[in-house]
């Protein structure tokens, strides 16, 4: 790279504001907003509206159930209360953590190029934006995970740990958020990413240990040491750990929960580094 | 410490050529990474300080860097170099009802809007139902704004507009848009949030708005600062320099 004298000669640019605008806390009222707008907008025209956010998982859960389950003859792990595992049940909890973190990616990856004819005309920090989706992910996960609880509930498979499940959820949200936020700002410079990111979540959704249990998986196939590469993908970790707190009622390895720290600081260090190099020029970008 | 609201001292903002992006992994294999783009400053070293309740004009030719000034300092574009320094809260006016969802309802966009502009939610819930009745759009507030006309739009968008209380305002011609009638309550409505104390920024290629709106005025010819300094002045030495367009071709 040749750098021209006038580049060479400028001074730093500072741009200095004392306002709450700018500051992550001071766009939670817009943060809520437009997370909304997308929750409202989703299911407009449809004559079942709300009733998709869980016919669709529930879909998912019936047929990896029929083919698992009762095809395959898959046995899940027993449930925390000693009673004989129901797969469907186990199943759903993997489906819920999953569908969260793969819609945080599948609609986040778009958020910026959607918002980006707002973000030319109205000050906001582009983050907000693609954050927003994740804000009516959480509603639309949280119904679910109140349904699953509901029938764990009636499976009398209750324990304390579930008063964790607010800290999980809070970290796979931050963490798909981040993740989201990172994925749209690199489409907004390669439009390949849109096209990528259906062929990475088919690859997660079978590599995160969510239809089969990990102890099923073999250790080493063609050479490749599967089973590690499946344990050190994080999905499978936030699987894992939604599965010992709701399900299997224990609490999750301490490992588990090191492990799962580091990729949530990871995400979102890379998050804030993405969004002080890039982020703040998607107004300009035409 | 001096008392300023904005204050903008050597402002540059630079552009690439968007043409010679390389973007398809083809092009880079072919061409290579190469040279760094052609430069271009549609704002060159900008400097003026604005106090709280200023009111400060831009206006130049069709190019001359003032819709980039007007961005720069709402924030939508970062700075190349040069220091900006904004205290207080900042709602742009760069186009009326930037935000609306076709697929919402009426009621249902005001209150995102709202919160686009700067107000707070609770600001909106005592505000809403005196922006809808300023609307006079109530009988339609719940349908879906695909089904306004574009008058209705523009109705919805400016009840919100109006019910703003920024500390600072940036606004970029919209007194253009709407009919002789719409104009002059728009006009009233921007004197009226001056009058309130805030502190605004205006383009216009009207000297008249200038005139009435603005104490100052900027002149930016091809980015550079061409005049600043009271509107008057600086309207009446714009006027006659358009007055002889020999002037600008060279």
């Amino acid at each position: 790279m040749v750098k021209t004298k006038q580049q060479a000669a400028q001074t730093r640019a500072v741009t200095s504001v004392r306002a709450s605008q700018y500051s992550f806390w001071g766009n939670r009222d817009l943060l809520w907003a437009l997370g909304k707008r997308d929750l409202q907008a989703r299911f407009k025209n449809t004559v079942l509206g709300w009733a998709w956010s869980l016919i669709v998982p529930l879909a998912q859960v019936a047929i990896y159930s029929l083919v698992f389950s009762v095809i395959f003859r898959a046995k899940p792990p027993e449930m925390g209360n000693g009673e004989p595992g129901i797969f469907a049940v186990w199943l759903f909890c993997g489906i819920i953590v999953w569908t969260l973190f793969a819609q945080a990616l599948g609609r986040g990856t778009g958020s910026l190029l959607a918002a980006r004819p707002l973000l030319q005309k109205v000050y906001f920090p582009s983050y907000v934006a693609s954050f927003s989706v994740v804000v009516g992910l959480a509603v639309q996960s949280a119904i679910e995970f109140s349904l699953l609880l509901a029938i764990l509930a009636l499976l009398m498979n209750v324990s304390w740990t579930w008063l964790l499940l607010p800290v999980l959820f809070l970290a796979l949200l931050v963490f798909g958020a981040c993740i989201g936020y990172i994925f749209a700002l690199a489409n907004l410079y390669y439009r390949d990413v849109s096209q990528a990111v259906p062929v990475i979540l088919q690859f997660g959704f079978f590599l995160s240990a969510i239809i089969y249990p990990l102890s099923l998986v073999q250790e080493e196939a063609y050479g490749i040491p599967v089973r590690t590469l499946i344990e050190l993908n994080p999905m499978t970790q936030f699987i894992q750990t939604a599965r010992d707190l709701l399900y299997e009622l224990t609490l999750p390895s301490v490992a588990s929960v090191g492990y799962l720290l580091a990729w949530l600081l990871l995400a979102m260090g890379a998050c804030s580094f993405a969004y002080r190099r890039w982020g703040q020029d998607v107004g300009e970008m035409t | 410490m001096s008392d300023f609201s904005i204050r903008a001292v050597d402002l540059s903002k630079r552009f690439r050529q968007q043409t010679e992006r390389r973007t398809s992994l083809k092009e880079l294999f072919i061409r290579g990474r190469g040279s760094q783009p052609e430069a271009f400053y549609p704002l060159r070293d900008v400097s003026f300080t604005l106090k709280p309740g200023e009111s400060m004009g831009i206006l130049g030719r069709n190019g001359a860097g003032k819709s980039t000034a007007l961005k720069v300092i709402a924030g939508l574009y970062r700075p190349t170099s040069g220091t900006l320094e904004v205290k207080g809260r900042v709602s742009t006016l760069l186009e009326l009802g930037a935000g609306f969802h076709p697929e919402l309802t009426g009621r249902e966009n005001i209150q995102l809007n709202a919160v686009l502009l700067g107000l707070s939610r609770a600001h909106m819930d005592e505000g809403l139902d005196r922006i809808i009745d300023f609307t006079g759009l109530r009988d339609f507030i719940d349908e879906p704004i695909k089904t306004y006309s574009s008058g209705m739009k523009v109705r919805l968008a400016y009840a919100i507009a109006v019910e703003i209380e920024p500390d600072i305002l940036i606004i970029d011609e919209i007194i253009a848009v709407g009919d002789q009638d719409f104009r002059e309550q728009c006009f009233a409505h921007i004197k009226k949030i001056r009058q309130s104390g805030a502190t605004m920024v205006i383009v216009s290629h009207s000297m008249a708005t200038l005139s009435e709106l603005c104490d100052t005025a900027l002149w930016l010819d091809k980015g550079r600062t061409h005049m600043l300094g009271p509107v008057d002045e600086v309207t009446q030495a714009y006027a006659a320099s358009a007055a002889k367009p020999s002037t600008a071709a060279n």
